[in-house]
């Protein structure tokens, strides 16, 4: 450890404290006279801020504060601190030699002589910059956890309301509350074992078909490269295909014996953009008696607004089965959220 | 019949303050951005607005409240979140707002005594 004016034979002594300071290398342990001069800069100071103690010796010690906190004379209002109280601490932005800023957690203590006459001061500080960037991390991950939860609920709300308006007893109206909400839990866990960035449609497509148990059905034949949906787009597209799978099992193709579903999907280029063309279509199921017969159904209007938000899409009932055609831009279905900004930002 | 314009982004509660919007005799359109609702709001006269603040796009909630403030100054303005509470300066005089998740019925109360207004 570099000190100022270090003459003279060194008991055991000083060495035996010396050696403790220099190994504390994750603090910088720097002392001042009373102007506030460099008096000694230990390995850990070196560490932290960059400057070599042989370039701090004598030096002003208010060089590693922001020139915001010079211009309002807190190296000064420490140092006063701990005249009057013995100590003061503090926690603020601190400069390295490099001109990059820390976090310091730091304390400033009156330093004693052996006849107990104050001689200068010792600063002691730590770098708190990761901490404090964890801390920042959590407090936004919280809130918008906390947004999320009030968000899912009001989506629970709705799925309540809409299944008690639309039943026709309260036995269907508590059949079509536990799958559509299975089904919005179902997306939540796929986002969840990719930390919230996105699902793909194809595990979209399983776990639906796995929620109202045709997990394994030959006569639902879905295919198309991996698409990455973002967490928005996932949540809707399992609404989606819930809403279509439910409408196919009690009236569509899937409600007679030799029915059966397509779901392709594709990317392909319109209007110069990469757009996901996808397709649901139902054949040999029984006839459709007139066209349209369920547009304004519930499930219809979910179906159809629920792409809708993405891009293009539309329903047409044909008699020989239910077609959907949606063409949604991948910019859109693709979306990242807050909550993946700030798992992305995690180190 | 009073038209009321709903913007919310998330479908399932849209529809679903729709249809009870509907049921509740107004007259409703209804989008999922700001900016679809700006094309509403030139195209047609709205005496009440709903609208999350959380949108797509560049304009929230609050900046299409203050717009539709200017357009239809008599306008009855109702705006909710889960994220954020915005303070009474944030609105236009006269404006409310409602935390997530809120009950559809006091929605609907509430349009109704703005639009006695």
């Amino acid at each position: 450890m570099k000190i100022a004016n270090d003459a003279g034979p060194i008991s055991s002594r000083e060495r035996f404290l010396e050696a403790i300071v220099q190994s504390a290398i994750d603090y910088a342990i720097i002392s001042m006279d009373l102007d506030g001069l460099v008096t000694s800069w230990n390995e850990g100071a070196f560490n932290i801020l960059g400057w070599k103690a042989e370039d701090m010796i004598g030096k002003p010690a208010t060089i590693f504060f922001t020139q915001e906190d010079r211009e309002s004379g807190i190296p000064q209002k420490e140092m006063t601190a701990a005249l009057n109280r013995g100590r003061g601490s503090d926690e603020r932005w601190h400069l390295r030699a490099d001109g990059t800023m820390f976090w310091a957690s730091g304390e400033m203590m009156a330093l004693y002589a052996s006849d107990e006459q104050i001689i200068g001061f010792i600063k002691i500080l730590r770098d708190r910059t990761q901490e404090r960037e964890r801390a920042e991390r959590e407090r936004l991950l919280m809130h918008e956890l906390g947004h999320r939860m009030k968000n899912t609920l009001s989506v629970v709300q709705a799925i309540v309301t809409q299944s008690l308006r639309n039943a026709v007893s309260l036995d269907d109206a508590a059949e079509k509350l536990q799958l559509r909400i299975a089904a919005y839990a179902k997306a939540h866990d796929i986002l969840l074992q990719k930390d919230w960035v996105s699902a793909t449609l194809a595990d979209v497509v399983e776990a639906t078909k796995m929620n109202i148990g045709l997990d394994g059905s030959t006569r639902i034949l879905s295919s198309g490269p991996d698409i990455q949906l973002g967490p928005q787009a996932a949540l809707s597209f399992s609404m989606v295909f819930h809403e279509l799978l439910t409408n196919a099992s009690k009236y569509g193709a899937l409600s007679n014996a030799q029915g059966r579903v397509e779901v392709k999907w594709n990317v392909e280029r319109r209007d110069d953009v990469e757009t996901l063309v996808a397709c649901w279509r139902e054949i040999d199921g029984p006839p459709i008696p007139s066209a349209e017969p369920d547009r304004k159904g519930f499930g219809s209007r979910l179906i159809v607004s629920s792409l809708q938000a993405f891009g293009e899409a539309n329903i047409s009932y044909r008699p020989e089965g239910l077609t959907l055609l949606a063409e949604l831009p991948l910019s859109k279905i693709q979306v990242q959220n807050d909550l993946s900004a700030i798992d992305k930002s995690s180190p | 019949m009073r038209k009321v314009l709903v913007v919310e982004d998330e479908v399932l509660i849209r529809l679903t303050l729709v249809d009870a919007l509907h049921e509740a005799g107004f007259d409703v359109v209804d989008t999922g951005s700001a900016d679809d609702a700006l094309e509403i709001m030139n195209e047609q006269t709205i005496h009440l607005l709903f609208t999350d603040i959380q949108l797509p796009g560049k304009l929230t909630g609050v900046d299409l409240a203050q717009m539709v403030a200017e357009r239809f100054p008599d306008a009855g303005i109702i705006v909710a979140s889960g994220r954020i509470r915005p303070t009474g300066a944030d609105l236009p005089t006269g404006a409310k707002f409602f935390a997530k998740p809120y009950r559809f019925d006091q929605i609907i109360a509430s349009l109704k005594a703005m639009s006695r207004r």
